[in-house]
């Protein structure tokens, strides 16, 4: 993925990235790799120290929480737009999982080090991630509101 | 389909809900209906209207219970929650009723069943608003609540219809099964409703408690307070009173016509379901095509006026004359023009109070507005009775109303206010902390803030700052001891701030303990001796010269140099010229020095000196840290001399780093560069991700632009030159000094231009190749500026407008939350500058109403569109524009 204009698109795109204006993508673009996995392959272990964070541009990968990270047994799957390893960049405790590469996967990847630089050089880029995760986590308790609900009214039900 | 939409003003996605709460409404204003006529025909029939005015007594007391109870629960659970147990009670209750008048026990029975249905009829109203209010946002609300309120309408309708033609037949009594079976439906069509879509979405629980008395009280009593702080509450109460009496007296003297007009109980029942039909029909036709197009029109304030207005024209009529053509234009006031135009535009007023209050408010005026109302009410006509002479009570009417239209002006004032109060509060923005304030606050503080300060600790900076500000005339006798117990490190920023402040007393501190710390301290110390010109710090520079730290030295060669000291000066250039063909870090210290240059009196030597400052600048530039670049760039800040290419690069290159420390120092020396490139470097610093830099580029131009404002309205206003951000961080920077005239071109201007890109961006929607990654990348574009521009209009409005008032509406807009938006264009709405507002406020809502926006049909050609674009000057929108020209004609060759 060559053409910067096509990053920033991909960025704005992503789910991590969405909330940064395209003026400061630019700069968050020309500071990431492109790199590819394939399948069977894991991109990280749970446990390991993460330095990276990624945006998939092309594939599929599996998430796994299992203290063994050879075990697939996946809460979850990623894909195309899609970061994840972000947690880590922020809270520098170990990777919480195990990322399975399910299908060969084309990944654009944000060293830790370098995020921070532009953190500190750009701090509306934090602002756009900060808003972003914040999202994410409304997603998540929404999806956990109407779960509960939805189980609240089948225990009525019954 | 899409007409209806257009014309109701609903978007799509709301078909949906709008559908279900007509309907649900349909079911409660048939309801009501029902027991509007069978309460009234069966009291005044059976019972007799002598005993209305008692009955008035009687129900504030009800409505005063029943509020409390109401207050307690109202924000606990969900609104659809209490309707399912509401609906359930007052089916008993119903069951009860009829069988009690079927089986002719008792006649107390009958006002029993009145007083039932009165207090029932004002908690079906109230608790329906908070429904509504739990499921829609601000501006959705201004849309669709004359529309979702006319169901109740329909419902009247449909119940007035059903009553002309069954009470006859089936007899008042009965209707109670029909409105029983009613009771069930609307019960069963709530309960299917939010078992399938869930809670309410904007429903907010307040705390349970677990002493359920306290927490009655409380609630209660938290609605007290807010109603008596509550400037908008307060008057809303008040008119509120005058409003309910106001009712009650036009009510009593319209049924005093008809109880007298009509002798069969079933045909009062049927006059009642005929009247129920036009008052009904009228308020739906109203509601549905009018009143929130009079809304959006005259805003709400002015539609608020609308029912007082009427109240009044009624009384006057019935002044003239109390007969049928007159009670019927009464009853066409309080049960037309009241909820067709009133109770929406009422409800309005409340949804701009916090949310978690807004249940509690609405209870507090039915448990204490209401009963003491109509206990005034009931007491004032039972004594007026008396007197045969309906004047007697149409009068003290008459001067409700015009009471009621005062508040309601008043009201009117405290909305704009509150809007913007309460919007405030939720986005938390704090109040500045100014100096000034600190000083207000009295001994105390200060007292606290000395004893931190004094500690020497890094907290203690900041405080320090605060003292010297607020208390320049005493600061510095603080900081002293905080300087002699603090690090190094800390004593030298306490230092400088202590300067701020011009006390001589730390210049005497200074000459006593020249040894005090570190050699850096001793250099800052030796420069403030230099700045306040002390005399007494000659000696100690004539040391400080001869200094083996470079530092130090340097700062007695300044002390020299600038003062400037004749008999010290040839001592100063020697010692110069050994440091600048020293040792780097000695050459990084003296190049300092090319800013006192002008002081050397000899030209030969001072050429000389400027050119070795500048050769070993270009030197040792690269190798040094970012710190040290940064200390070489800060000191060509204050130079204004020329500079070849090299040093030109070099400040070139500093300005693309990362570190924002080093490209604002880079910025500060961009004055250094040629004319073209400093324009150019200036702009793009303007536009930095850093606000460092971008004030960098501001204190630049300050320094080195002629006439900032005047370069300043050229970019913003007739060039449109360089991004968003740049533009604004250019209007920070003059916006205190502009004229109000020149704002308010540059807010007309900046509407035009977001009105181009928002159309610009609807072009580039309209587009077909939805794949298209350079259009899909444009539009994220556009869609930005467009905030953007948005943003530097409120800007520029701000110092039109009351404190903060602008500041309230870009955080509530930048929230992108749905019911902070909405406030916040209802907030911008409240801008007396109306001329001026009503563009903005109209694209707002094309904007953020997308189903209302009138031109949205309206589309370019993309090409003209992208080539409009290209012709901006804004770098990054440009390049997008031309990318995506590109691309397209790409693909039309290739296709």
């Amino acid at each position: 993925m060559a053409d910067l204009f096509d990053r920033i698109l991909f960025l704005k795109e992503s789910s991590i990235f969405s909330k940064v204006a395209t003026d400061d993508l630019r700069y968050v673009a020309q500071a990431l790799e492109d790199d590819v996995f394939f399948a069977g392959e894991r991109v990280f272990d749970i446990n390991d120290q993460g330095d990276h964070l990624y945006v998939i541009t092309d594939g599929k990968i599996g998430i796994s929480i299992d203290p063994d990270p050879a075990k697939k047994e996946f809460v979850a799957y990623i894909g195309p737009g899609e970061a994840f390893g972000e947690m880590n960049l922020v809270d520098d405790l170990p990777r919480s999982a195990t990322a399975h590469v399910i299908e060969d996967t084309r990944v654009l990847s944000l060293e830790k080090s370098r995020l921070n630089g532009l953190l500190l050089s750009y701090p509306e880029i934090g602002v756009g991630i900060m808003r972003a995760l914040s999202l994410k986590i409304r997603e998540g308790h929404a999806r956990q509101a109407k779960i509960q609900s939805q189980k609240t009214g089948e225990d009525s039900n019954e | 389909m899409k007409y209806l939409h257009q014309l109701f003003l609903i978007e799509e996605d709301e078909t949906g809900s709008v559908l279900y709460f007509l309907a649900f409404l349909v079911f409660v204003g048939f309801g009501m209906a029902l027991g509007n006529a069978t309460a009234n025909s069966l009291f005044l029939k059976r019972f007799g209207i002598d005993y209305l005015p008692l009955m008035y007594l009687l129900q504030g007391a009800a409505c005063f219970i029943t509020s409390l109870f109401y207050a307690s629960v109202a924000d606990l659970i969900p609104a659809e929650r209490f309707f399912k147990i509401l609906f359930a009670l007052l089916a008993t209750v119903v069951l009860t009723f009829w069988i009690l008048i079927s089986s002719d026990v008792n006649p107390l029975v009958f006002p029993a069943y009145f007083l039932f249905y009165e207090v029932i009829a004002d908690l079906l109203l109230i608790h329906s608003a908070l429904y509504i209010n739990q499921n829609l946002n601000t501006l959705q609300a201004k849309r669709l609540s004359p529309i979702i309120f006319s169901g109740q309408q329909i419902g009247m309708i449909i119940g007035g219809l059903f009553l002309t033609f069954a009470a006859p037949v089936i007899g008042t009594e009965n209707i109670l099964v029909v409105w029983l079976v009613f009771l069930l439906m609307s019960l069963s069509l709530i309960a299917t409703r939010h078992k399938l879509k869930g809670l309410s979405p904007y429903f907010r629980p307040t705390r349970k408690s677990a002493n359920k008395l306290q927490h009655m009280t409380s609630q209660i009593t938290q609605g007290f307070r807010f109603a008596i702080t509550s400037e908008l509450l307060r008057n809303y109460t008040i008119a509120m009173v005058f409003m309910v009496i106001t009712y009650y007296i036009i009510s009593y003297s319209v049924k005093s016509v008809y109880t007298t007009s009509f002798t069969l109980e079933e045909d009062l029942t049927a006059f009642f379901g005929t009247l129920a039909i036009f008052t009904s029909g009228f308020a739906l036709v109203v509601q549905l095509l009018f009143t929130n197009r009079l809304i959006q029109r005259f805003g709400v304030p002015a539609m608020n006026l609308f029912f007082p207005l009427f109240s009044l024209a009624s009384f006057a009529g019935m002044i003239f004359h109390l007969g049928m053509p007159t009670a019927i234009a009464g009853t066409f006031n309080i049960k037309a023009v009241m909820p067709a135009i009133h109770n929406p535009v009422r409800s309005m007023f409340l949804n701009v109070l916090p949310q978690q209050i807004q249940g509690r408010a609405r209870a507090m005026l039915i448990a204490i507005v209401l009963p003491i109302s109509l206990f005034v009410t009931g007491i004032l006509l039972l004594f007026l009775q008396e007197l045969e002479n309906p004047i007697y009570f149409l009068v003290p009417g008459t001067v409700a109303a015009a009471l009621f239209l005062f508040y309601s002006v008043r009201m009117n004032h405290a909305y704009g206010k509150t809007l913007l109060t309460h919007l405030k509060e939720h986005l938390f923005l704090p109040e500045e902390q100014t100096a000034t304030s600190m000083r207000l606050t009295g001994k105390d503080n200060l007292a606290s803030i000395v004893n931190a300060v004094s500690n020497g600790e890094e907290s203690s900076v900041s405080l320090a700052r605060i003292l010297a500000e607020a208390y320049p005339e005493s600061a510095v006798e603080h900081i002293i001891p905080a300087i002699k117990n603090a690090e190094p490190k800390i004593a030298d920023q306490l230092l400088k701030i202590a300067s701020t402040t011009n006390d001589p007393a730390i210049n005497q501190f200074l000459i006593e303990n020249s040894g005090l710390h570190d050699n850096h301290f001793r250099s800052t110390s030796l420069k403030q001796l230099i700045n306040s010109r002390d005399e007494k710090a000659i000696p100690l520079i004539r040391q400080a010269i001869d200094d083996k730290d470079p530092r130090v030295s340097i700062a007695g060669i300044h002390g020299a140099l600038s003062w400037p000291l004749e008999k010290l000066h040839d001592q100063a250039i020697d010692h110069l010229n050994r440091l600048l063909n020293g040792s780097d870090t000695e050459q990084l210290a003296a190049i300092e020095l090319i800013v006192d240059t002008g002081y050397i009196i000899d030209s030969e030597t001072r050429n000389k000196t400027i050119q070795t400052c500048l050769d070993a600048t270009a030197r040792i530039f690269n190798s040094q840290t970012d710190a040290g670049k940064i200390q070489i760039l800060n000191t060509y800040r204050h130079w204004d001399g020329k500079c070849g290419p090299d040093i030109q690069r070099l400040i070139s290159e500093a300005m693309e780093q990362t570190d924002p420390k080093l490209r604002s120092a880079a910025v500060q020396c961009a004055h250094l560069l040629d004319k073209n490139d400093y324009a150019e470097k200036i702009e793009i610093a303007l536009a930095d991700g850093h606000a460092l830099v971008r004030e960098a580029a501001v204190s630049s131009l300050k320094i080195h632009t002629p006439d900032l404002e005047q370069l300043a309205i050229k970019w913003i206003l007739d060039d449109n030159r360089g991004s968003p951000r740049a533009q604004k961080t250019l209007l920070n920077a003059i916006i205190d000094d502009m004229p109000h005239t020149t704002l308010e071109s540059i807010v007309k201007n900046k509407i035009e231009d977001a009105r181009h890109i928002y159309a610009a961006l609807k072009s580039i929607r309209s587009h077909t190749d939805k794949d298209n990654r350079s259009i899909k990348l444009l539009k994220h574009v556009l869609k930005e500026r467009f905030q953007q521009v948005l943003d530097i209009t409120l800007t520029a409005l701000e110092p039109m407008c009351a404190q903060n008032v602008i500041s309230i509406i870009q955080a509530g807009i930048r929230t992108h939350d749905d019911r902070y938006m909405a406030n916040a264009c209802e907030a911008l709405n409240s801008i007396p500058n109306r001329k001026l507002i009503q563009p903005l406020g109209q694209l707002l809502q094309d904007a953020f109403m997308p189903g209302q926006d009138k031109n949205e049909a309206k589309t370019e050609n993309i090409n003209s569109v992208l080539e409009k674009l290209m012709i901006r000057q804004d770098n990054w929108l440009r390049e997008c524009a031309n990318k995506t020209l590109v691309n397209i004609k790409e693909n039309y060759s290739h296709g």
